[in-house]
């Protein structure tokens, strides 16, 4: 066991320790490394937020090249109707930045969505259905899997009768289908917890056991 | 506020100390050459960067009246660790080495030589200077450590060689021929390449006789001093650290006017920070670039084909300058042909004027003793001459011109490309028989004295009985090792599809004897299992758009596969290449430049401009040929073809089926809401999760709780926060009807001032804008785990009756899911990303899912136009279903051109 | 009124439909529209993260002065805050410097530590799944078992009945991501495109206002 020196490893393993004491219950020195989290956090984004995207991203193309991005001006005149949302007077004036975000925004995910989210998703569905090997005999079952879900997500017809019964096979495979997704995931979890414990035995004490 | 002042000045204090006592180096000066043949616009500065200097980035200073300084570019430097090595082969001391300092040239870097001298002569050895090392470094030592003795820079590249005759004499891999084994009576079931395991060369067991030293790297064969040395950074003696490892640097200098004089001087940085800079300065060093003649293609080859008269001039400089080419200024070649006796090369006849960019240049119809001078020209007029070119005598077979060469205005682009296309569309194919589950056999055959010597022309196998004759290189082997072919076997088609966008190609289909294969992805190969022994007929085609088979006889195969034993048949490309050139005026070929080259795989060359900025658009018409150059040095030039100008698309064809998508979205959601608006009612069934939520806010009314909303980690333009901020809508007009505290801890600053709209607005609508708190609706977190720290720390100290997570989540999503399931929350999650919501269904009450999120909001409005979208969404899914079983027929019946219209369009 | 209800409306609707043209539009111009949108967004940005800040620095000292429960901590964040903006002016923000240094040994550290809480919270959300009170949660439950045990090597040592040639525990999960599990993904991916292409027409036709807000 060899004692690390470096007095930043044991600031990071006294914060560690910290964190895992809301295992227990809520305490003081969780609250304590939260809240050192939330002010560092926050200071780290505003410097980053300043140094790159006020500086990097605003300031700097208007002081270097003004000819070509005047343009700014107009998103920086929006940006400060923003900031009248202070005075509730006129904060009304801040729907143009929200209408402008929110408007591209939309209109920039809307062929998108429908290329990636609709038609290569159809694409992927449409298998042909053979028995010559036994892959692609389940292109049937992910068929009917896929259908079936479909009409659990109906919302123009009840779930009874026919429709009910199909609705409930689509929830079945749902259900199977999150249940896969839980297991999958369980590992790279806990692999993250391994990794802390790593850091304790191995930065903090010294130990390679591995 | 005085405290707060004090404490930042004792902070500045304490970080500033430890950094101001230091002595910057100073860099050492630039040699600066000029490039030549470059119009006097390129200046390239070169130093040495010796490892044990410290600094963290250097900058360049250019000066044009030798006192005003401006910064070219800083260049980073990587730093290295400083690492103090105690390691037993750092210390040298007892081995007997010494170095001789050496003066050179330059007085900071000298030259060393090492020495192991004998009890005899070491006396003699001291005398001239020489110095016992006792240290060899192989990573920067730490500051302190350097500061202890003086440093002295010298060339050379120095490594410590600890051989280990063990690893000499294992044995080492290699591979050869079956084929070669058979004259010593070994025959192997296979063809092809076997694995050897050989013995090291006669020069690797002398370089390890000569045992443990320190050397210079001169004269050592690269491969072993890599195996058995490690290169040093320093030699240690008493007196001296002599640092020979170095990295060079080299900056270019771009924007030089010649015969204008320039300054440079470096700045190494050793502390570069806001409020404290550290750095040495080089001492300045001028130059006046010089406009040179340019150079002249003085390597040019003059091939002459002795059936059709015709010369090819093949042209190319001196190797010494070839790699400088893109520097240079020159502009065109004058090609003049003359007699022997020209030996001045002025009294020759202009034959043509081209471009300097040019390949190659056929001449026609020429006199056996004519011979040929290329002029170069430069952009400011200067010019240089090549020698008399002699025609060598070569066998020409003229490569053919590609049928339906044309050019086209590249589609759906912006207008900046102009593809050359020519045909025919040709599908290619070559074929593996492989072992599936090989055995490997491994054969001793170290009794046969068999040694794998390496000649010019290969590799070949000898016996040697005399071990006196064995010559320098032979590796003796000791064991052979090859595949046994096992009883299954596996063949594997690679094709290569050589189209270009017109023939509309999608994929190749293939039939081996009776079984029918498609790569619908074009992958490039495709597999046959269970292959048996005997041979097969092979058939393939191209299918297009529309499904049919393309009918050129190259975009079909019929081959016989021999599967008897395992062997190899490669795809047959043929040995042509072409070279594009592309001008603005069809009569002079001096504005022909060379744009690109393609081989005889392609079916299609994409002229992109990109030697125009990258927001620049061409202007104007161009022109362009084809030379197709033949494996035997032959060319032949197409015809010119154009003037073509590229154009801007207004449509991009490519994307036609989302255009259609997009469209029948847009009018089924249109008739929707128009029906909505005439009052016509819809009926939407109940939704599980949204059913809830009154549920949920009704007890934490009875409990007298607050309620906590989480509208996740998305920005604004996600839909699921907005979806989100529709449903924080209802919830929040509850709240304000039953009184209840409403919490929003936000991780985005614009849906935090939206939700502070939204609940501001739901409590008015409500009559009691008494009760709305602006505090309770803040921004907690810029990060996502102190987000999620924050808010479970809310939710167990506001001990919070019931809790939403709706919107976008990602990892942290269990995290507050089971900490309000640990309070006795009543939680209702809804999120339409599938990863996350296993963790809500297992740890909350309620679930909304996937697309439940976005019904929500019309289910809970009253508004007729919100329930006509979720009508719409409801039609627009019966298409889906209707296509997903129309598409599971084409792609059953093998229709998959029509599947391929939701995959190829869409790109 | 139009200042306040209409133009927002109207230049959600213009912005919508000039990005939905843009991207089947190859032209300059377009890919113009596309470079400064994203300009435009971090620009507003911009000043959105700024009342952002304000908010969060409010909160916190409107709980000190207010002596509100934990009011201490908010003296801690408002702290951590100045410490790195002090530390970034003083010293960079190169890697070798005190800002990256808190940032790196104490957020970054912190942040890793609440993610491996999963491991324990995931483990308490199986043993909730456990109490499964509908045949569609053992459903989730047994898919989940099999894929756990599918995807570690221990799985392989407890499948016995391989000897029999049944699959293993890894051919049964395997089957599972590749059948079920796919079949389940497509549907929710489907449906969720639909929707939120049904969400975004609504925003640029001005059918959605909720953020806009009232008045």
């Amino acid at each position: 066991m060899h004692l690390s020196t470096d007095p930043w490893v044991w600031i990071a393993f006294f914060f560690t320790l910290s964190i895992f004491t809301f295992l227990w219950k809520d305490n003081f020195l969780y609250k304590l490394a939260e809240n050192v989290t939330v002010g560092i956090g926050m200071g780290f984004w505003i410097v980053l937020w300043w140094n790159q995207t006020v500086v990097g991203q605003f300031w700097t193309p208007l002081s270097t090249d003004f000819g070509s991005n005047f343009h700014l001006i107009i998103p920086a005149i929006m940006g400060l109707f923003m900031i009248t949302r202070i005075i509730p007077k006129y904060a009304w004036m801040s729907r143009y930045a929200l209408a402008f975000t929110i408007g591209s925004g939309a209109g920039f995910g809307l062929p998108r969505v429908i290329q990636g989210g609709v038609l290569q998703q159809l694409y992927a569905t449409l298998l042909p259905i053979n028995f010559t090997s036994v892959g692609l005999g389940y292109n049937l079952i992910i068929i009917i899997g896929t259908l079936s879900s479909l009409i659990y997500f109906f919302f123009s017809k009840e779930h009874k009768g026919a429709i009910g019964g199909v609705a409930k096979l689509g929830i079945w495979f749902l259900m199977i289908g999150f249940g896969a997704t839980f297991g999958y995931t369980v590992m790279a979890r806990l692999s993250l917890f391994i990794g802390r414990v790593l850091f304790i035995l191995k930065d903090v004490f010294g130990m390679h056991l591995f | 506020m005085k405290y707060f002042i004090f404490s930042v000045l004792i902070f500045s204090l304490i970080l500033g100390i430890p950094s101001f006592a230091q002595n910057p180096p100073k860099p050492l000066t630039p040699i600066i050459t000029d490039i030549s043949g470059d119009g006097g616009n390129n200046l390239i500065l070169k130093w040495k960067h010796f490892e044990t200097v410290p600094g963290i980035l250097y900058e360049i200073y250019r000066s044009e009246n030798g006192k005003d300084f401006e910064l070219l570019s800083p260049l980073q430097l990587k730093t290295m660790t400083p690492v103090w090595e105690t390691e037993k082969r750092n210390d040298v001391s007892n081995w007997g080495f010494y170095v001789i300092p050496q003066k050179s040239e330059d007085t900071r870097i000298i030259n060393i030589q090492i020495v192991k001298p004998t009890p005899d002569n070491l006396d003699s050895f001291v005398s001239l200077g020489a110095e016992k090392i006792v240290r060899v470094e192989f990573e920067v030592p730490p500051a302190k450590k350097l500061a202890e003795i003086p440093n002295q820079f010298a060339n050379g590249t120095f490594y410590q060689i600890i051989p280990d005759d063990e690893i000499a004499h294992r044995p080492q891999p290699s591979a050869s021929t079956a084929g070669l084994f058979k004259p010593f009576g070994i025959s192997l079931p296979v063809d092809g390449k076997v694995g050897l395991e050989v013995s090291a060369k006669n020069s690797e067991f002398e370089f390890v006789d000569k045992g443990k030293r320190i050397a210079s790297a001169e004269g050592e064969i690269p491969a072993l001093l890599a195996k058995y040395g490690k290169k040093i950074i320093s030699i240690v003696t008493e007196k001296t650290r002599y640092t020979v490892k170095y990295d060079d640097f080299a900056f270019p200098d771009r924007k030089t006017e010649p015969e204008k004089k320039y300054t440079y001087k470096l700045r190494l940085y050793q502390v570069k920070k806001p409020i404290k800079k550290v750095y040495g300065e080089s001492d300045t060093i001028s130059i006046i670039p010089k406009n040179e003649v340019p150079f002249a293609p003085t390597k040019t080859v003059a091939l002459l084909d002795t059936v059709s008269n015709n010369v090819v001039l093949h042209f190319a400089y001196d190797p010494s300058v070839a790699g400088l080419k893109s520097y240079f200024d020159d502009s065109i070649f004058v090609i003049y042909k003359t007699k022997i006796g020209d030996t001045l090369c002025e009294n020759g006849t202009k034959i043509n004027t081209i471009n300097s960019s040019w390949k190659f240049f056929t001449i026609d119809k020429i006199e056996l003793d004519d011979v040929f001078y290329v002029e170069v020209f430069d952009k400011s007029g200067l010019s240089a001459k090549t020698s008399l070119i002699e025609h060598t005598i070569a066998e020409f077979k003229e490569p053919p011109i590609p049928p339906n060469l044309r050019t086209v205005d590249y589609e759906n682009d912006e207008g900046k490309k102009i593809a050359v296309r020519w045909n025919p569309p040709t599908l290619a194919v070559g074929y593996n028989i492989d072992d599936v589950i090989p055995n490997t056999k491994v054969e001793d055959i170290s009794d046969k004295n068999l040694y794998l010597v390496h000649t010019e022309k290969g590799d070949t196998v000898m016996q040697i009985t005399d071990t006196t004759s064995i010559p320098d290189g032979a590796q003796k082997i000791s064991t052979l090792s090859y595949s046994i072919p096992g009883n299954q076997k596996v063949l594997k088609i690679e094709y290569n599809m050589i189209v270009n966008p017109d023939d509309d190609v999608l994929y190749p289909k293939f039939s081996l004897d009776e079984i029918n294969k498609v790569d619908i992805d074009v992958t490039g190969e495709i597999k046959f299992d269970d292959i048996e022994d005997k041979k097969y007929t092979l058939e393939g085609w191209m299918i297009s758009k529309t499904g049919g088979k393309l009918e050129n006889p190259e975009a079909r195969v019929e081959m016989t596969i021999d599967a008897t034993y395992i062997n190899n048949v490669p795809i047959d490309i043929p040995p042509y290449t072409y070279f594009i050139y592309r001008g603005t005026d069809a009569k002079d070929f001096s504005t022909f430049k060379f744009v690109g080259t393609v081989g005889a795989d392609s079916r299609e060359f994409v002229d992109g401009f990109t030697e125009l900025p990258k927001k620049v658009l061409p202007e104007g018409e161009f022109y362009y040929f084809v030379q197709v150059l033949g494996p035997d040095g032959s060319v032949k030039t197409s015809d010119i073809m154009g003037p073509i100008a590229p154009k801007g698309n207004l449509f991009n064809w490519n994307k036609v089926a989302v255009f259609l998508a997009t469209l029948i979205l847009v009018i089924a959601a249109l008739f929707f809401f128009y029906h909505a608006k005439k009052g016509k009612k819809f009926y939407i069934r109940p939704i599980a999760g949204v059913v809830h939520i009154d549920e949920a806010l009704g007890r934490a009314t009875e409990m007298g709780r607050p309620i906590i909303y989480v509208t996740g980690l998305g920005v604004i333009s996600e839909l699921a926060t907005l979806a989100s901020i529709t449903i924080l809508g209802r919830v929040a007009q509850k709240c304000a009807e039953y009184q209840n505290k409403l919490i929003l801890p936000c991780y985005d600053p614009i849906v935090m001032i939206v939700a502070q709209e939204t609940v501001k607005n739901a409590y008015s609508d409500e009559g009691r804008p008494d009760l709305y708190r602006e505090e309770n609706i803040y921004y907690i977190a810029a990060q996502q785990f102190a987000y999620a720290a924050a808010v479970s720390g809310l939710m167990i100290r506001e001990k919070s009756a019931a809790n939403f997570f709706i919107g976008k989540f990602f990892a942290e999503s269990l995290i507050l899911a089971e900490t309000g399931a640990s309070t006795g929350a009543i939680q209702v999650a809804g999120t339409d990303d599938m990863t996350q919501l296993p963790f809500f269904i297992t740890a909350c009450d309620y679930t909304i899912i996937g697309e439940e999120l976005y019904a929500a909001s019309a289910y809970l409005s009253d508004d007729p136009m919100q329930k006509g979208s979720l009508k719409a969404q409801d039609f627009l899914k019966l298409l889906e279903m209707i296509v997903i079983i129309g598409g599971t027929v084409a792609a059953t019946t093998g229709l998959w051109w029509i599947v391929h219209w939701f995959q190829v369009l869409g790109e | 009124m139009f200042w306040k209800k209409q133009l927002p409306i109207i230049i959600v609707f213009l912005s919508g439909v000039i990005m939905t043209v843009q991207y089947f539009v190859p032209l300059h111009a377009s890919e113009f529209v596309f470079d400064n949108y994203i300009k435009w967004g971090i620009s507003i940005g911009i000043f959105a993260a700024i009342l952002g800040y304000f908010s969060f620095i409010r909160v916190h000292i409107m709980k000190i002065t207010k002596k509100a429960p934990n009011w201490g901590y908010s003296i801690v964040a408002l702290a951590g805050v100045v410490l790195m903006i002090v530390a970034a002016l003083i010293d960079g923000t190169d890697t070798n410097g005190y800002y990256m240094k808190f940032y790196l040994y104490i957020c970054a550290s912190i942040n890793a530590t609440v993610f491996s809480l999963l491991a324990f919270y995931i483990s308490s959300a199986a043993y909730r799944a456990f109490r499964a009170r509908s045949s569609q949660a053992v459903a989730l439950l047994l898919a989940a078992t099999i894929v756990m045990l599918g995807r570690v090597p221990i799985g392989d040592y407890f499948s016995f009945w391989t000897h029999w040639g049944l699959p293993s525990f890894y051919d049964m999960a395997q089957w599972i991501l590749n059948v079920p599990n796919m079949a389940a993904k497509r549907a929710i991916a489907l449906g969720v495109g639909l929707g939120s292409l049904l969400m975004t027409l609504k925003l640029i036709l001005g059918i959605e206002r909720t953020y806009l807000g009232g008045e």
